[in-house]
């Protein structure tokens, strides 16, 4: 399979209040599309950070990364998060002012989809996470921790970023909704050849990935781990 | 994406109404302020232009103005531009007494200098004759106004009568003779009132009075200014020839009063509102416009979360911020536009708007430049 993602001897650091924060110290890996990948660590290791980076939500201090052969800090990274990478968080990050059937349209819409287009497909990724058309109208706070993640990934899906890129997606949830998420997260890997990156502290979860990265002090650590 | 914003606005009523009214008050202050400000200033200005100072000649000791006999070296002072009062006063006022035995009784023929009664007589005489004429003091025009309730009775035709000098009790007599002759007005028009007096032109006076006197003298002199603010100037001016009336003066020299006291008082209350405005304004201005641009200020920030996030999914800065300007200013807009309108002060409402929507915009150059990571990590 061909590589969608490679990351060349990035690093980067951020000044916080007190001191500057070495976050990524070196990172060198490549993702495939039609494979789910875990990286895993323990919390400050730097996890979130390279997911930034690979989303194209910060720009590598040293190394580069590459999206298809081209350098992230070289292309439109708005397009690029439009078009390429959707990013699943922990906490969500639904709208909460728009319903359920906005929160997903709205990428859509970013991308120029047409409306009628645009709603059959919001209404079968919806569908397919598990939520139900009496939901749709609700807005997100009206739903539980577990409903909000799939509307978050519904809104993933229905955007056809090749790229999935979860920050502790079940973090939130219950061992029943964590399941059901990365069922469809593993879905989208294996069926519809999206790439698939997961931050996680479940060693369960990793398990379940094609692949396991460890992040440990700011180094990814490790060969890639073919399950 | 437009449908989205109009979407945000609506779900969170209480908080665009909040905008909106908020925008409104305080942009009602400022147009109230600046609105309240000019309106003193017309009155003002109103007080200044319709206030109308008058100078008046007296004698030296203030307690006359009429049967001054003054010379013609006085009038010739008060009308000479140059030397004199000429380019600060206007309306000149002259009367000239003589008495006068006629039909209708003893009473004085009044000869006077005044637009109304001027109008009147220029109107008599086919208008444009009297009141243009050069030669002001070699009038032949000897024609008058009689009572009111006499006028029908002499209209059109001549009124007899014998001038005398009051001062001296000479006779003067008809015009060209001297000797008694019984000298002869036109009736030309009549004056509201119930006195017997009859009044003429004052050059026609004049020249009557002359041919007794053998020279032009002038009984009351009065003058507005032309601009009440230079009422000292014109002080200071008349101080080489007349002299501040005082009832101790045993003077020779004609008295001048400008009757500006009223006016001074009026003035000096509102100007002095004027200044407490002035001084007001600029505090209370500086308070509106600083609360609108914290207004934008912190209704953008509120939702920096948001913005971020829209941010991450692929929202563009320059998008991003006409999205936000959008949602943060139509409101606001409204209400600030709607209050210039209505209170006819649309420069202030644009100032308001205009500090409101900096405000906004200094906020939003932080979701739209940052990396949104970080923002959501702070929020988080």
């Amino acid at each position: 399979m061909e590589n969608v993602l490679t990351v060349q001897n990035v690093s980067f650091s951020y000044r916080n209040k007190y001191q500057t924060v070495n976050a990524v110290k070196r990172a060198d890996c490549s993702f495939e599309r039609g494979k789910a990948y875990a990286i895993v660590g323990k919390s400050g290791s730097g996890k979130t950070t390279l997911l930034s980076l690979l989303a194209g939500l910060e720009l590598p201090g040293g190394g580069t990364i590459l999206f298809d052969g081209k350098s992230t800090q070289e292309m439109d990274r708005d397009a690029y998060r439009r078009d390429n990478a959707a990013v699943i968080y922990q906490n969500y990050n639904l709208f909460p002012l728009l319903t359920v059937m906005e929160n997903v349209l709205y990428s859509m819409k970013l991308k120029g989809v047409p409306n009628k287009e645009a709603k059959e497909r919001a209404e079968k990724e919806l569908a397919a996470v598990g939520i139900t058309p009496d939901q749709f109208k609700r807005f997100p706070p009206q739903l539980s921790g577990g409903e909000q993640q799939r509307v978050a990934i519904a809104r993933a899906l229905a955007a056809g970023n090749e790229i999935i890129l979860a920050d502790e997606p079940t973090g939130n949830l219950d061992e029943g909704n964590s399941e059901q998420v990365v069922d469809i997260l593993l879905r989208l890997a294996h069926e519809e050849n999206r790439c698939v990156i997961i931050i996680t502290h479940d060693a369960e979860i990793a398990a379940r990935m094609d692949a396991i990265y460890t992040m440990r002090d700011g180094v990814l650590e490790g060969e890639e781990h073919e399950q | 994406m437009m449908s989205t914003v109009f979407k945000r606005m609506l779900r969170r009523p209480w908080l665009s109404l909040a905008g909106l009214i908020l925008a409104a008050a305080l942009c009602f202050v400022l147009c109230f302020l600046v609105r309240y400000r000019n309106a003193q200033a017309a009155q003002l200005e109103e007080i200044r232009n319709s206030y109308v100072v008058r100078g008046v000649v007296t004698d030296a000791r203030g307690t006359k103005s009429n049967n001054l006999c003054l010379n013609r070296m006085w009038l010739e002072f008060i009308q000479d531009e140059e030397k004199g009062l000429g380019s600060y006063i206007t309306d000149v006022r002259l009367i000239k007494n003589l008495e006068s035995k006629s039909e209708l009784g003893t009473a004085l023929a009044v000869g006077v200098s005044s637009p109304q009664t001027d109008k009147r007589l220029d109107a008599a005489l086919d208008g444009g004759y009297y009141s243009e004429r050069e030669d002001f003091f070699e009038t032949k025009d000897f024609c008058c106004l009689v009572p009111e309730f006499v006028y029908e009775r002499y209209a059109g035709q001549q009124l007899a009568c014998v001038l005398t000098n009051p001062y001296t009790s000479a006779g003067l007599g008809s015009v060209g003779d001297n000797n008694g002759t019984e000298f002869k007005l036109d009736v030309v028009g009549w004056y509201k009132g119930d006195g017997e007096d009859i009044i003429l032109p004052f050059p026609a006076a004049q020249r009557l009075g002359g041919r007794l006197t053998n020279t032009v003298s002038v009984d009351a002199i009065s003058f507005a200014l032309k601009d009440n603010s230079q009422a000292d100037l014109v002080r200071e001016i008349a101080s080489k020839e007349f002299i501040q009336p005082d009832p101790s003066s045993l003077s020779f020299r004609p008295g001048l009063t400008v009757q500006d006291r009223q006016y001074r008082a009026a003035l000096t209350e509102m100007e002095q509102n004027v200044r407490r405005t002035e001084r007001l304004l600029p505090v209370s201005a500086f308070l509106s416009l600083a609360a609108g641009f914290f207004l934008g200020f912190l209704s953008v920030r509120g939702e920096t979360r948001t913005y971020a996030l829209m941010r991450t999914l692929g929202v563009g800065a320059g998008r991003l911020t006409g999205m936000v300007l959008l949602e943060q200013l139509l409101l606001p807009a409204v209400g600030a536009l709607a209050v210039g309108l209505i209170m006819g002060q649309p420069l202030p409402a644009l100032v308001y708007f205009a500090c409101h929507a900096v405000g906004c915009l200094l906020a939003v150059l932080r979701p739209a430049l940052a990396a949104p990571t970080k923002l959501l990590r702070v929020q988080e």
